[in-house]
């Protein structure tokens, strides 16, 4: 019996830290285009439109502005942290999420599919994401922004141990 | 058993009957002739053709479309070898479908009243898709003899992994095992009487019902008929409450025959290695499940089942698509009896459910009152007092509904599998295999955190892919992780 306070265990490994970089740039480029919006509103809405839609136009740069601070200087820090992962000798187990936290395992042997995934800004920062399917869709796992060449050990591994030992009862 | 493997069943056509079924029903004719048809109309209202003329489109269209039936019928062609299935259709696109005989997860025969009037019925071939979808073959229509041994073929053959038992026809195909039949359930229709208490079943009178209402005013009722459905103006509390009986006494009586229709007869069964479930009033339905794929139940009760003590039973399979149709154990039945049948035709699971914490208690209400208890305070500062009422009214109610759904929340485990209750207004026990499990997740939000609860989801490639145990201690949850899979997801635990 565990302890009624017991939680699950934190996964080992933290992702690669061009993680932080490539989120600040994401976070960064949001921002841009939400101060953009929030510029044009506050110069189109007339001097004659009531109260509360003029105090929302004149507020809505200030409220992008705290936004962009979150999202460039904060949030990319924050998540960075709440992204674990592990592979051990029979399952593949992941931490995510900070307000509400997520930990999923899955078996190797009922692993279906292990896709590498590597966009555009990924490739800039050396990234990729693992994705390992099963038969259910709420068996999923997905490890985000690993360093590309750790990705591209880890998949193949993976896949090469779920053929040997696959169970095709499910 | 010497023969060649190619020696199966010769090239065949479907059964000629079917194109009286197709030419009457305008089963091929249909898409084009919908779009003729209005035409036709307007033509022949335009030009005064008169009853000959509208005789004359008739005849038309009929002949259309038994020409559709025929082309479609001379052009379609089926045929058994060794390793699988082949349909050949088409007129001018010629397409041609291969179904592995190792891949067939299930077989269907359905016949309408007019496929069942002339003996023939449709075989529906279900495959897994080498893509990991689903796949399917349809024969419409074959004779019902034809049918049934066809079916036997199927599933014997993708038991025996294609062997070369297809090359002996498929008369030997009905093998012995076929013969050894346990039934399961048998329908009582004393037990339709619970179906004005379904949902799905009293939807049925109630959108006729609606459809009717709607048209009333040009329908042609007779006048002693119409002075019964209309309340007059004026009318007192007796008349509306002897209305109103009368209209639930009907609706009632709708529920019951839509319930009536579907599940007639229905009948489950053992043979071979399939549960085959037969059922239908009208349209005979037959329903092949491989025992070897079945990783559970979920035993579900809607509120009004729940009153009376039944429930509907419905097996997890993995591979199957449209699960709660044709994953039917028992449409309707006693509890007891629905969990009979769960534990003598899936598995048996005695071990009792654990409750969960208080603080899931608390959760529970806060949910079923909060929301109203909040709408009902907005609608009191708005100055909308009846409203208000309502909604405070709701917010009571809810105290009732978060009690009865934290009763229901439970959770076990023996060797071999697990069981998960939850629900209130549907309240559901679904009880899963160990090996059926893919995955486990475990969530817990902010609140549930300071609660010391989780939420466990067992991840699993059949139903609804994931199963939650809601609102468990998260020690709780963490020991029915590690007491079901204990070796792969120890992780998870052990530091």
């Amino acid at each position: 019996m565990t302890s009624p306070r017991a939680a699950p265990r934190t996964p080992a490994y933290q992702i690669s830290r061009g993680a932080i970089g490539l989120w600040t740039l994401e976070g960064a480029i949001s921002s841009l285009f939400l101060l953009a919006a929030a510029i044009v509103a506050a110069v189109l809405v007339p001097s004659a439109a009531p109260a509360p839609l003029r105090f929302a136009a004149a507020a809505a740069p200030y409220l992008a502005g705290a936004y962009a601070v979150i999202a460039v200087a904060i949030r990319p820090r924050l998540r960075y942290r709440v992204h674990r992962w592990e592979v051990t000798e029979e399952s593949v187990f992941t931490l995510t999420g900070w307000l509400t936290q997520n930990w999923t395992i899955i078996p190797i042997a009922r692993i279906q599919t292990v896709d590498i995934n590597r966009g555009a800004m990924q490739r800039l920062f050396g990234l990729a994401s693992v994705a390992l399917l099963t038969a259910s869709s709420k068996g999923t796992v997905e490890i985000v922004h690993l360093d590309a060449g750790l990705a591209g050990a880890v998949a193949p591994d993976l896949a090469h141990r779920a053929a040997a030992i696959r169970d095709e009862a499910t | 058993m010497n023969a060649p493997p190619t020696s199966g069943l010769t090239e065949q056509r479907l059964d000629w009957r079917v194109l009286v079924v197709h030419t009457v029903t305008f089963r091929q004719a249909r898409a084009i002739l919908s779009s003729a048809g209005p035409i036709a109309v307007v033509v022949a209202v335009q030009g005064n053709l008169g009853s000959v003329g509208l005789i004359g489109i008739a005849v038309a269209a009929t002949l259309a479309s038994l020409a559709f039936s025929v082309l479609r019928w001379w052009r379609f062609s089926y045929q058994i070898d060794a390793q699988r299935l082949l349909v050949r259709q088409g007129l001018l696109t010629r397409s041609e479908r291969a179904v592995p005989l190792d891949r067939v997860r299930g077989v269907d025969v359905e016949a309408s009243a007019l496929h069942r009037l002339f003996r023939i019925a449709v075989l529906r071939v279900d495959a897994a898709a080498g893509t990991g979808g689903n796949d399917e073959a349809v024969l419409d229509a074959v004779s019902a003899t034809d049918a049934r041994r066809l079916r036997e073929l199927l599933l014997v053959q993708r038991a025996v992994g294609g062997g070369p038992a297809v090359a002996q026809a498929p008369e030997v195909a009905v093998a012995p095992d076929v013969a050894a039949e346990r039934v399961f359930a048998r329908l009582d229709p004393r037990w339709l009487l619970y179906a004005p208490l379904v949902g799905s079943y009293l939807a049925v009178p109630l959108a006729i019902g609606g459809t009717l209402l709607r048209d009333v005013g040009s329908l042609p009722i007779p006048t002693g008929l119409r002075d019964l459905v209309e309340i007059p103006e004026g009318a007192g509390a007796g008349r509306i409450a002897l209305s109103l009986i009368g209209a639930l006494a009907v609706v009632a009586v709708g529920a019951l025959l839509a319930g009536a229709v579907a599940n007639w007869g229905f009948v489950l069964a053992a043979r071979g290695s399939n549960l085959v479930a037969e059922r239908g009033l009208l349209t005979r339905r037959t329903v092949s499940l491989e025992i070897d794929r079945i990783r559970g139940y979920v035993l579900s009760q809607g509120l009004g089942l729940r009153l009376v003590r039944a429930a509907r039973l419905t097996a997890l399979v993995t591979g199957l698509g449209d699960q709660n149709r044709r994953g039917q154990l028992l449409p309707l039945g006693p509890l007891r009896v629905a969990e009979d049948v769960a534990a003598s035709a899936v598995r048996r699971f005695d071990t009792p459910l654990r409750p969960h914490p208080s603080a899931a208690l608390r959760r529970r209400l806060l949910r079923a009152v909060g929301p109203p208890a909040l709408i009902a305070v907005v609608l009191l500062l708005v100055d909308l007092p009846v409203a208000a009422t309502v909604a405070a009214v709701v917010a009571v109610a809810g105290v009732a509904l978060g009690i009865d759904r934290y009763h229901a929340l439970g959770h076990a485990a023996d060797a071999a599998a697990l069981a998960v209750r939850s629900g209130s207004v549907l309240r559901r026990r679904v009880v899963l295999e160990q090996r059926a499990l893919v995955g486990w997740r475990v969530r817990q939000s902010w609140f549930q955190r300071r609660a010391g609860l989780v939420t466990v989801i067992a991840c699993v490639g059949a139903g609804e892919g994931g199963y939650d145990v809601l609102d468990c201690g998260t020690g709780q949850g963490l020991d029915l992780v590690t007491a079901v899979s204990p070796g792969w997801a120890g992780p998870l635990t052990t530091h």
